[in-house]
């Protein structure tokens, strides 16, 4: 009897921090590996980072800002994924953008923004949780003017107000460092 | 040699095998010599001990069998080895047992010093990977908070500003006229 108590504790256990770790499942997740990019697009800037890491960087968080780190705490997932695009290509990356927008539209997402500039067009698309009051998905798709698209994906307990202001609290120029091709070795 | 007649018979026999084997030193030889001379019964002696070395010489020499010799050549083979390990196991009881209590803890010492190190490594490695991590939070934070800023003022200054805010204005302005009027 203690053996099969032991063993069903056991997967129980794996089976709760197997459903931890995957944030894939989660309904404000969404794939960018999905996304047809142009042949001679290359990747300029790649961040993943999952559950463990992002508690981690709380946890740095809380004595400089504890703001930053309640707010990082409710994050499960931040990826975020950058091309550079030649000219030629804007086209096509515009309507790949176009075209997920539309995709993630019909699984319930809401676009709330898109800005269409002469050189840059923005689309922000949120998926509200069950409830109706928070968020649990946050998704951003970029065209500069600097031949690159960014795609930005935030899952989690999002308050998007507070995403803002605390977003417009960081400088991102010496951040830009991050972007691939011109990281310190 | 006093006594002459006896201890020069007992201290000759004596001498007679080295002296046949040639291993007897050149003084005593010559007395040996000297003796026989005189000495019948020794004499006698001499030529007994010459007929058995003789006969003994002639005797035919019989070859080893090869499992004759291959069982010595093992045993032997085997002594060598026992004798080393068991050099071996003096010098260890010889220099370990006694030394084994700082032997032991010299061994435990350098086991923590080479985990702590592995662990201050590991540590540190862990520190460079979530400085990095918090970097990338703050540049993802930054990137859609100054998204979010841009979106903002064009949608102020492409939509609310022409399409609200100044036909309000143009609207008040209006009004403001006709009253006046």
């Amino acid at each position: 009897m203690r053996f099969h108590l032991c063993v069903c504790a056991l997967v129980v256990g794996l089976g709760r921090a197997w459903a931890a770790e995957s944030v894939e499942g989660l309904p404000g997740y969404v794939d960018f590996g999905a996304l047809s990019m142009p042949r001679d697009a290359h990747s300029s800037i790649e961040v993943f980072l999952k559950g463990p890491v992002l508690k981690l960087v709380a946890a740095a968080s809380r004595q400089e800002d504890p703001e930053v780190a309640a707010l990082i705490d409710r994050i499960r997932l931040i990826r975020v994924q950058g091309f550079s695009v030649r000219p030629g290509d804007r086209a096509a990356v515009q309507e790949e953008m176009a075209a997920l927008a539309r995709r993630l539209e019909e699984k319930e997402w809401e676009r709330v923004a898109q800005v269409r500039e002469e050189d840059e067009v923005t689309q922000v698309l949120v998926k509200v949780a069950g409830d109706g009051d928070a968020l649990c998905g946050l998704v951003v798709m970029s065209l500069e003017e600097g031949e690159e698209a960014v795609f930005v994906n935030i899952v989690g307990d999002l308050d998007p107000e507070q995403l803002g202001r605390i977003g417009r609290t960081f400088d991102i120029a010496p951040l830009d460092s991050l972007r691939l091709g011109r990281q310190a070795h | 040699m006093s006594d002459e007649g006896a201890i020069c018979c007992a201290w000759a026999q004596e001498r007679l095998e080295p002296y046949l084997d040639g291993e007897l030193p050149a003084a005593e030889a010559s007395a040996l010599q000297t003796h026989l001379h005189s000495c019948s019964a020794c004499a006698t002696e001499l030529q007994r001990a010459e007929r058995v070395l003789a006969g003994l010489r002639a005797l035919p020499v019989c070859a080893c069998p090869p499992h004759v010799a291959a069982a010595a050549w093992a045993r032997l083979q085997a002594l060598g080895s026992h004798q080393r390990r068991q050099r071996a196991r003096d010098w260890l009881d010889g220099w370990l047992v006694p030394h084994w209590r700082v032997a032991g803890a010299a061994t435990v010492g350098l086991v923590l010093v080479l985990a702590a190190g592995y662990q201050h490594t590991r540590a540190a490695a862990r520190a460079r990977e979530v400085a990095r991590a918090q970097a990338q939070v703050e540049w993802t934070l930054a990137y859609v908070g100054e998204l979010g800023r841009r979106t903002g003022l064009t949608v102020r200054e492409q939509v609310v500003r022409p399409h609200v805010v100044a036909p309000v204005q143009r609207a008040a302005a209006a009004a403001g006229q006709r009253r006046s009027l």
